[in-house]
């Protein structure tokens, strides 16, 4: 895995060592990364589309009551 | 509300129209790929959105990155290599750039748009995707069958594959529709490749107390003889939602995937496929996608761990039992009881005991289900 660098205050650092360590974490930088995928996932959760129009919504209703599903 | 899907977009990969007609012509003038069954499917679960974010078979640098990550080389997770292997005529005639037809059943099925073609190494990916390189696993026998090269790149479906149970076939676009209409807002879904017993249906129903519907969806296609077939999987569910389970909470469709036995991985691909689907939660089984004791029995519940970005919940539901004490089906964690109270449903006596013709007692698996599974002169694949 390629690597980059980001820059944090020294005071968030040391929570984040202090967390990290009563947390079993292997370093600081192990949690950091831990917490940035789980609050960036939220975030992209909240961006993303739906993708299906209406007429496509109609369409699926019908299969679906044909199928017995609704 | 219904998971987004993984990656924030589900894929659809699908020609219609003029296109698809002008396509399906040009299949037959370009190089020729023939697929195994479950390759197929990998075709058809990319086209539909089963896969996504994947829009077809990966490229050498998201190959590594799974490999040693298990994650794309965006950072997503993902745990399962989808990969089409070709041989070394292959290599020889098409270029990176060219359109090759991929056929089924000497039918074209899908154009792929050739990225890449690259080598790999099949000992070190039986080690990282099935922690063996044991030739007796089942995942690691099909990967040392498998060609010597990977073609990666995007591809496009021309026609619909066979389904023999068409009417359980639900793609993850009608599936989020059928959440929404029921109003489901906590789906819990389950992956299966066996009939039920009483313990799944603990299992399921645990799971089901705390969300608003139950997601069943096994698995159709490739399994090791032994498993049984899908047709009595799928008879054995209809007889079980009829007799004992509300119909208007429970959703049940077939998905063609084939099973890897790659343990805990798998796990993490089952549940990121379930989130394609809108599941919203995912039930992690003891010895998940597991096979012989190539793998702990909660190595499956550990791998979650690495994943706080996954997007799926998984619910850790312990093995149950039957108590004598109690008297019904519990686990380790509800019942006080000795062991000499317990009786533990085990697959391989399940197995014996259909094999033998015996009817397996009610507190193993309900009598609806076990007529039904019994009616098959041999319901096991070979």
């Amino acid at each position: 895995m390629e690597w980059s660098e980001i820059r944090v205050p020294k005071t968030l650092y040391s929570r984040l060592s202090e967390v990290a360590k009563a947390m079993g974490f292997e370093d600081p930088n192990t949690l950091a990364i831990h917490l940035l995928r789980e609050a960036l996932a939220a975030l992209e959760e909240e961006l993303a589309a739906e993708g299906i129009s209406e007429d496509e919504r109609k369409e699926i209703i019908e299969r679906l009551k044909g199928l017995g599903y609704l | 509300m219904v998971s987004r899907p993984h990656g924030g977009r589900l894929v659809e990969r699908l020609a219609s129209g003029r296109a698809r007609e002008r396509l399906l012509k040009e299949a037959g003038e370009m190089p020729r790929v023939d697929l195994s069954e479950g390759l197929a499917a990998d075709v058809a679960n990319v086209a539909h959105g089963v896969y996504s974010p994947l829009e077809g078979f990966l490229t050498e640098e998201d190959f590594r990155s799974v490999l040693e990550n298990m994650r794309l080389s965006n950072d997503l997770p993902w745990t399962i290599p989808i990969v089409l292997d070709v041989g070394e005529e292959f290599k020889r005639d098409v270029r990176e750039g060219d359109e090759v037809a991929l056929f089924y059943k000497d039918r074209p099925i899908a154009i792929l748009y050739v990225e890449e073609i690259y080598s790999w190494n099949k000992e070190e990916y039986a080690k990282k995707i099935f922690k063996t390189t044991d030739p007796g696993h089942p995942g690691v026998k099909k990967t040392y069958q498998r060609k010597d090269f990977l073609v990666g790149g995007p591809l496009i479906q021309i026609e619909e594959l066979p389904e023999p149970f068409e009417r359980y076939r639900l793609w993850p676009k009608e599936t989020r529709v059928l959440f929404k209409e029921r109003g489901w807002k906590r789906i819990a879904a389950f992956q299966t490749r066996n009939v039920p017993h009483r313990g799944h249906e603990y299992v399921q129903k645990a799971a089901l107390t705390f969300t608003d519907g139950l997601f069943i969806n096994p698995l159709v296609g490739w399994k090791k003889p032994g498993d049984f077939k899908d047709e009595v999987i799928i008879k054995a569910y209809e007889a079980l939602i009829k007799h004992y389970y509300p119909k208007e909470s429970v959703a049940f469709s077939v998905l063609r995937m084939e099973m890897r036995y790659a343990g805990p991985r798998e796990a993490v691909h089952h549940a990121i496929v379930r989130k394609n689907f809108g599941a919203t939660h995912f039930i992690v089984g003891r010895d998940h996608a597991g096979v012989g004791s190539y793998y702990g029995p909660y190595e499956a519940w550990d791998i979650f761990k690495e994943f706080p970005d996954l997007g799926i919940t998984p619910l850790f539901v312990r093995e149950a039992f039957y108590c004598k004490k109690c008297g019904g089906m519990v686990n380790e964690k509800i019942c006080p009881h000795p062991e000499e109270y317990r009786i533990r449903i085990s697959g391989t006596k399940l197995r014996k005991m259909i094999t033998e013709g015996i009817k397996p007692p009610e507190y193993m698996m309900r009598p609806e289900v076990a007529e039904v599974v019994l009616s098959y002169e041999d319901p096991f694949v070979h």
